[in-house]
This record gives C-alpha cells, sequence and structure tokens, in this order.
C-alpha cells in the first residue's frame, strides 16, 4: 500500500516507556542483588565453621525447623480454617466480632509472644503459682514444669500465625463458594459431610497458601526459637556471624535455608495449579447454620481460644509489666526508641511504596514478558527470611567497601543505608502486590484515555493513576510500616552501630531477662500493629462493600 | 525494542490509511487482526462492525496507539503513526477517543476531565473552550459536576465533548451505545450524529449492532476473523451483501438454493423474477430479506404454506412460515407482512418474492 512506500521515518524516542523499563529492571536488579549473592556465595570455599557445623548441628536444625513446621503448621490449619469455617458459615453469639478479632494475633510478633509466654509459664510465673495454690499438693510435690521446650515454641507459633490461614480460608469461603455451599445445603446434605466434602477441598488452595505463609514466618523467626534455646536455621546463622564470625558459613546456611523456603513456595504453586484467587466475586451472605446450646458454646470457645492465647493474654501480661515498670520510674529512652522505630520504618515504607510503583508502572506501561517476570523477581524477597537477607546484604556492602577505601564499614556500622535496602528488598512483595491490584481495580481504560487525550506517562501516573490509587498506596505504605515495625532478625543483623528500634530493644532486655522492662517497648509496637491491622481491616471491608 | 518514528506526508489523501495490519496477542497466536486495509475520507463517518473477538476493537486501539501492530501501517492525517516495528505514542496521534465504559476520570469534574486533554492551548483559553464544548453537546452548567452524578447518556455525552475539545484529526468510537439502555440509544444515535456532522469530525466507530451502522454511518466495513469482508454504504450491505456472514449481520434474512434461469432464480418458491440473474452462474445461493417476500390471497399465485409463528411489532409483523410442498418441504421463512389480515399459527397462506430483490451470496 502507498502508505509504506512514502513514508521517511524520523526515530524518535521521547513517546517510549523505554525509561521506565530501564527503570524498574535497574531496581530490580538491585534489589535481587542480596538474594543472589546468597546463592553464588554457597557455591564458594566453605569457612572454617562449617565442617563442625555440617556435622555436629545441622541435623539438629533440620530437626527442629520440621518439628516446628509440621506442628505449628498442623496447629494453624485447625484454628485457621476450623474459624473460618464457623464464622462464615454458622451463626452463634459474637460471630460478628470473632470474624475480624481472630485477625488480631497478626499485630503480635511471635518473639514477643515467646518470651510473654515464658514470663507467664516459667517457675516463678502468674501460671504455675496458681498451679501450686490451686491443685492441692502441688507445692509439696515441687511441681516445677520447665517451660523453654519445643512444643511451647510449637503452640505460640500456631496461636500468632493462624490468622493468614484464617484470612485467606474466610475470603475463599465468603466470596467464592457461598453459592456452592448453599448449593450443596440444598441437596440435602448436613454440615458435616459439606465440611469434609465439599468446605475443605474448595478451601484447599486458601489454606495451602495460608500454610506457606506461616511456614514461611517459622523459617523467618529468629527471636522465639532464639529464647527458647531452640537452633534452628536462623540461630545457626546469627551463631556463624556473631560468635564465630565466618560469614562463609552464615551464607551456606543461608542457602540452604533459601532452597527450603523456594521449596515450600513451589510446592504452594504446584498444588495450585490453575487455581486462582481473584477476589473478584463479590461478598455474598451465605445462608449459615444457627448453632444452639452446646454447639454454640463449643464455637464460642474454639474462637476465643486462639484470641485469648495469641493476643489477649500477651496483652494482658505486657500491660500489666508496663504497669509496673511505669509505677518504678518508667523505661530510659523509650521515646528516642519509639522515634528510630517510626522514621526508620515510615522511610522504609515509603520508599518500597515508591518503587513499588515504579516496577508496577513500568510494567503496565511495557507488558513485555520480561518487565513482568522481572516484576515477580522482586516479590521473591518477601518468602526469604529476615537473617539470609541480612547476609547478603552484608556480602554486598562488604563488595562495594572493597572498591571505596573504608566505605563499606561506615555504611553497615554508621548509618542505616544497608538496613533500610535490607527492608525494601524483604517487604518489595507488600506494595508491588497492593500496587498490582490498584492497577488492576483502576483497570486500563483510564490510563489508555488520558494517553489519547495527549498526556504522556509521567503525567498520566501523576494526575490519572497516583490519585486513584491514593488508598492503596496509604494501605500498603501503612502494611510495610508495621512489617518494619515487628521485624527483627534483618534489624539485629544491619542495624547501625549502638542503634536500636523497639524491636531490637525489647528483644535485648527480655534475653537479658529484664522482661518487664521490655515490656513498654513491645507494648507499643503490638499496639500500633493492632491499631492498623484494625483500621486496615474494616477500610478493606468498607471498600469491599461499595 | 520499539522505535518511535514520525513522518509528514504531504498532500490531501484520507484522513486515516491503513494497509496491511496485522496484529498478534501472542506468539504463534491467531491473529486478532489478519491483514486489514481500510481508508476514511475527510469528514466520513465510518462503522466497523462484527461478531464480538472479531477484532474490530483491536483494531481501533492499534489505530489510537494503545496496541503495536506487528505488521502493516497506519497513516491519520498525512502522518504515519505505525509501520512495522516503528510506532508513534497515544499521546502525540492527535487522536480523539471515546471509551465503551466512557473512561470519565472519577476524581475530576466534567470541567476538568474537558480541560485535561487541552494541554496544547493556553492557559487561559482551556476554560472557555471546554464550556464551548459543553454547550455543543447540551450539557452547559454540568461542569462542575462529577462523572457519578451524572446519568449514563450523559456520562456519554461528556465523553464525546472530551474527545472533540481538542478538535482531533480523527475520532474513534468504541462500542459506544453498549452501556445505555435503547429508549436511550435512539436518540443519543441521532445526537450524535448531529454533532459529528456539525463539526465535520472524521470518526471512526465499532459497533456490534446494525441499527447502530444504519443510523450513524456513511460507510461501513464487516470484519470477521481479523479481515474485513466487505465495505460499503450501509444500503449496499444490506442489499448487496458479498456472503452469508455479512447479509445476516445486517438484518435478517433467508438464504434459499437457487439455480439461475432467464429472468431469475428458480428456488423453492418458484421463479423469482431478477432482472440481474446470470444464466451463466449456474447453482447458487440467493438471499431474501423478509420484506422481499410477501402474503398474496388467492389461489394462483405464490407457493402454499403454513404460519407457524407470528410476531406481532406495532404496524409490522414478523412472521415464520412453513413451506408446504415445493422440492423441500419443511423449511422454514421469515416474512414482514402488513396489520392486515389476521393471521394465526396453522393459517395456510402463499408466499410470493417480490421481484429484482433476490441477491447471490454464495455458490451451490
Amino acid at each position: 500500500m502507498e502508505v509504506i512506500a512514502r513514508r521517511t521515518w524520523l526515530p524518535d524516542v521521547r513517546s517510549l516507556s523505554l525509561g521506565w523499563t530501564l527503570a524498574a529492571l535497574v531496581l530490580v536488579a538491585l534489589l535481587s542483588i542480596p538474594l543472589m549473592v546468597v546463592a553464588v556465595g554457597a557455591f564458594r570455599p566453605a569457612g572454617e565453621a562449617w565442617g563442625h557445623i555440617a556435622t555436629t548441628l545441622l541435623p539438629e536444625y533440620l530437626r527442629h525447623t520440621a518439628v516446628l513446621a509440621a506442628a505449628s503448621g498442623a496447629l494453624a490449619l485447625i484454628v485457621g480454617g476450623g474459624c473460618a469455617w464457623l464464622v462464615t458459615m454458622c451463626d452463634f453469639p459474637l460471630r460478628t466480632f470473632f470474624r475480624w478479632a481472630l485477625v488480631l494475633p497478626l499485630a503480635v510478633p511471635a518473639y514477643m509472644a515467646a518470651y510473654t509466654y515464658a514470663g507467664m509459664l516459667s517457675v516463678t510465673g502468674p501460671a504455675q503459682r496458681l498451679v501450686r495454690q490451686v491443685v492441692p499438693g502441688a507445692a509439696d510435690q515441687f511441681f516445677y514444669w520447665h517451660v523453654m521446650r519445643i512444643e511451647v515454641v510449637a503452640v505460640i507459633f500456631g496461636m500468632v500465625l493462624y490468622p493468614y490461614v484464617f484470612l485467606l480460608t474466610r475470603a475463599l469461603l465468603e466470596q467464592r463458594s457461598g453459592r456452592v455451599l448453599e448449593a450443596a445445603r440444598l441437596m440435602g446434605r448436613g454440615p458435616w459431610a459439606i465440611f469434609f466434602r465439599v468446605a475443605i477441598p474448595l478451601a484447599r488452595p486458601a489454606l495451602a497458601a495460608g500454610l506457606a505463609l506461616v511456614l514461611m514466618e517459622i523459617l523467618n523467626d529468629y527471636g522465639a526459637v532464639a529464647y527458647y534455646g531452640v537452633t534452628t536455621f536462623t540461630t545457626g546463622i546469627f551463631r556463624a556471624w556473631f560468635s564465630l564470625g565466618d560469614l562463609d558459613t552464615a551464607i551456606r546456611l543461608s542457602a540452604i535455608l533459601m532452597t527450603v523456603v523456594l521449596l515450600v513456595l513451589g510446592l504452594e504453586r504446584w498444588q495450585r495449579g490453575a487455581a486462582r484467587y481473584d477476589d473478584s466475586g463479590a461478598a455474598q451472605p451465605a445462608s449459615r447454620y444457627p448453632l444452639r446450646g452446646s454447639a454454640a458454646a463449643g464455637a464460642l470457645v474454639f474462637c476465643a481460644l486462639p484470641l485469648l492465647l495469641g493476643f489477649v493474654l500477651p496483652v494482658a501480661q505486657l500491660s500489666a509489666w508496663t504497669v509496673r515498670v511505669v509505677r518504678t520510674g518508667g523505661v530510659p529512652g523509650l521515646l528516642g526508641l519509639a522515634r528510630n522505630s517510626f522514621l526508620l520504618a515510615l522511610g522504609a515504607a515509603v520508599l518500597c511504596v515508591t518503587i513499588a510503583v515504579v516496577i508496577g508502572y513500568a510494567a503496565r506501561l511495557d507488558r513485555s514478558p520480561l518487565t513482568r517476570s522481572a516484576g515477580k523477581l522482586a516479590l521473591l524477597g518477601y518468602s526469604i527470611p529476615g537473617a539470609v537477607i541480612a547476609v547478603g546484604v552484608l556480602v554486598a556492602v562488604l563488595a562495594v567497601g572493597r572498591l571505596v577505601e573504608g566505605g563499606a564499614a561506615f555504611l553497615v556500622t554508621g548509618t542505616a543505608v544497608a538496613l533500610v535496602f535490607g527492608y525494601v528488598v524483604r517487604f518489595m512483595a507488600v506494595g508491588l502486590l497492593a500496587v498490582e491490584s490498584g492497577f488492576t481495580r483502576v483497570g486500563p481504560n483510564l490510563a489508555a484515555a488520558s494517553r489519547v487525550m495527549g498526556a504522556a506517562p509521567l503525567r498520566t501516573l501523576f494526575q490519572i493513576e497516583l490519585p486513584l490509587l491514593r488508598r492503596t498506596l496509604i494501605a500498603a505504605v501503612t502494611l510495610v510500616f508495621i512489617d518494619v515495625l515487628k521485624e527483627l532478625p534483618l534489624t539485629l543483623i544491619l542495624r547501625p552501630f549502638n542503634f536500636d528500634t523497639l524491636a531490637t530493644r525489647a528483644f535485648q532486655l527480655a534475653s537479658d531477662e529484664q522482661l518487664a522492662q521490655s515490656a513498654p517497648a513491645a507494648l507499643l509496637v503490638i499496639g500500633t500493629a493492632a491499631l492498623v491491622v484494625g483500621v486496615l481491616h474494616s477500610a478493606f471491608e468498607q471498600e469491599a462493600r461499595t | 525494542m520499539i522505535r518511535s518514528v514520525e513522518t509528514v506526508v504531504n498532500g490531501a489523501g484520507p484522513v486515516l490509511a491503513i494497509g496491511g495490519l496485522v496484529k498478534r496477542y501472542s506468539r504463534g497466536a491467531v491473529p486478532a487482526v489478519a491483514g486489514v486495509d481500510l481508508e476514511v475520507e475527510a469528514g466520513e463517518i465510518m462503522a466497523v462492525v462484527g461478531e464480538s473477538g472479531c477484532g474490530k476493537s483491536t483494531l481501533l486501539r492499534l489505530i489510537a496507539g494503545l496496541e503495536t501492530p506487528d505488521v502493516g501501517g497506519i497513516r491519520i492525517g498525512g502522518r504515519v503513526v505505525a509501520e512495522g516495528r516503528g510506532w508513534v505514542a497515544p499521546e502525540r496521534r492527535g487522536v480523539g477517543m471515546v471509551f465503551q465504559d466512557f473512561a470519565l476520570f472519577p476524581h475530576m469534574t466534567v470541567l476538568g476531565n474537558i480541560v485535561f486533554g487541552l494541554q496544547a492551548l493556553r492557559r487561559s483559553e482551556r476554560k472557555g473552550r471546554a464550556e464551548e464544548i459543553l454547550d455543543l453537546v447540551a450539557l452547559s452548567g454540568y461542569g462542575d459536576r462529577y462523572p457519578h452524578q451524572l446519568s449514563g447518556g450523559q456520562q456519554q455525552r461528556v465523553a464525546l465533548a472530551r474527545a472533540l475539545a481538542s478538535e482531533p484529526k480523527l475520532l474513534l468510537l468504541d462500542e459506544p451505545f453498549s452501556n445505555l439502555d435503547t429508549a436511550l440509544k435512539t436518540s443519543l444515535r441521532e445526537e450524535i450524529r448531529e454533532i459529528l456532522q456539525r463539526t465535520g469530525t472524521t470518526t471512526l466507530l465499532v459497533v456490534h449492532d446494525a441499527e447502530d451502522v444504519m443510523a450513524l454511518a456513511d460507510r461501513a466495513a464487516v470484519m470477521r476473523a481479523g479481515r474485513i469482508v466487505q465495505q460499503g454504504d450501509p444500503d449496499t450491505l444490506y442489499r448487496k451483501p458479498k456472503d452469508e456472514y455479512v447479509a445476516r449481520f445486517l438484518g435478517e434474512t433467508n438464504v434459499l438454493p437457487a439455480r439461475a434461469c432467464p429472468g431469475g432464480f428458480l428456488t423453492v418458491l418458484g421463479h423469482v423474477p431478477c432482472a440481474a440473474a446470470e444464466t451463466s452462474a449456474g447453482s447458487v445461493r440467493v438471499c431474501l430479506r423478509p420484506e422481499h417476500l410477501q402474503l398474496v390471497a388467492g389461489a394462483d399465485r405464490g407457493e402454499p404454506a403454513v404460519v407457524e409463528r407470528v410476531h406481532a411489532a406495532g404496524m409490522r409483523r414478523r412472521v415464520v412460515v412453513r413451506l408446504e410442498s415445493g422440492s423441500s418441504p419443511g423449511e422454514t421463512l421469515v416474512v414482514h407482512a402488513g396489520p392486515e389480515p389476521p393471521l394465526a399459527p396453522g393459517d395456510r397462506v402463499r408466499i410470493l418474492p417480490r421481484p429484482d430483490c433476490a441477491h447471490v451470496i454464495g455458490i451451490g
């Protein structure tokens, strides 16, 4: 056709999204460095301590990790799945309260719950004192129960981590399966048959995804297992680095841990198959089974127990300690700690979401496989334990330091740059997933209209996309904020010299057996997180309803 | 990576010219657009019609610059905006577009929506122009409203005003009526046609409803499986469709096997007189629209048939009849009839084709 015959081309790159694509690729590459370093570093010659650790400690690490994963995972599945079924499919007193309140243990970091329970259940703690007073003869028999055992850690993990299973399963039962469950009822099957034959198979993807999150958190944990003296990979990494100064061994352990995590991730993907979790279906109230008498009481107890154990009891104990500490003069430096924590968390959260916007927007503009898989790569950090990322950041920063004389040591010990970088790597997924879901919700047409009306990508982003994403972005910043606030292992490894946050100070005081002294900082973290969890939860509910 | 290109070709010629356009959404997939050639002249309203998934919306997105073509070229207002891997971004093409869901910016007022596209104007002139264009679509005074405060028809007109405000070389309308109810559709179609004609806007619209084509378009192209099957003015497409797909797309039709004979065709309805019939054609299929058949009284003319169903719609009735005799008994036909005489299922009638209406749409 003559259109083509008469052309004369003038190359013009101004109108392309090339800049965005490039920026996104550079950012993703930067964020991937710590993980790459660990993956590559695993093949370097082993450090001195490796032989010792591999033969004597590694089997124990594996055994402890497996025990915790199996026991806490099973507990979280039963509690999370059971509660989700009860609040969506049954009617009993306080159902609507439990529907949101059961999420609250998400605000309690596992390590804080762990040492709080250690205090409560210790030989001199309130629980055992009560038993000795109430049970006749217990005091005479010298009834002492040693609390520092792996079973206790497993139960604590189960009680603070079940909300992951609960949230995903509840969403699935409410949004996608309401009609199916109603159909099953109309076909004349009883509640138990429907629970086992319909609801569980239906909810399987949510149960599995929730379980995967629970396992990630268990593998990520350092504080709880360290406090209870249960050796796992994370304690091994800390030992190799802080006690033995053997970075190569830390890298090897990190690489093994990363492999385990990727295995869990892969299994979850594999079982999911073609199932998808879009929550496009509007929430529809399924008709519920009215529970009466003992059944209602049973449901009430089943829901109350995890809430009590995962939130109310630890918070009550921490509050009691805080009151005692405040009466005896308060905690010196709490304000400074709070300032450190909040500024750090806010900075990391804003940076994280800003980068997420750049990567997400580049993927939206340029839907090439390269850009999209780059976005996927940036999600990986969330599943990798903080200790592993910290080791990766450390190695990367040290490598940069070899190029710049004396610079590396300063970067780690003198500034929070390495720490913030670690946070961004670890929590990128929170920002990215929020931004992506926000873009999906806004849809492609408004941006297309803006472009056709003459607005280049940058103007479209600032005048159309960002204003419409405002709530999503605020939610994302808030989520990263509380994640950073609660984070322990990464912070312990990468924090600058003489720099403490609420989390690290609370953990250190607890480790030094100053449990009461640790309470105010812990309570501040949990209180902030609980507030955010509550507010965000109701905000999302409202959004879903409109 | 795609290189962006731009060039100006002097001279008049069509406002939109497309040549050999191909677009695949993924490697190895069936192309959504499979080699389209199309031209739209200045001031013309051109419609692209076809079943859903025929590639008509992709074609529109390619013209707007929202997709990049795999092969082929697009020229808008004499300027090449896409050819092969060369591509000009949508914001630099100077086209206006009305989206199927209107895509009004929910966080801006009506005025804000219109002003958004007037960056080329001086700041002081923008508001005046926006108010002028609101007046054109009969929405003056609505500038401070937000989109959600407007009815569907008003939103549609804001979307049109927004697209027209910058006086685009080419206006693209994507299924402009699919989100509106039937009553609104008819009046809005008239209104839009009038606005487009008054502003002399060259327009390409994509629709799936033949009625939209008839009411709005100067010319239409029927698309199927990524290709344009036939293009021409709506009346020609209706009366002289190239094949059964085009025939059925533009309205209900009867398709009958026929044999060309001197002065017409031999069909189950007997001899259908048609001056244009070519005897050499042999065995063919002809299309006869429901209004090309009539119900006649008396036993000497037409083919006997039995009424199966009668759909009354005011002055016109749509009658489904089953032929009694003929070479293939049991064939059903659709006939349009006037309000008289009364008809009921089971009634015996006679069918007579009007002369010079039959049109060949295929061989065999």
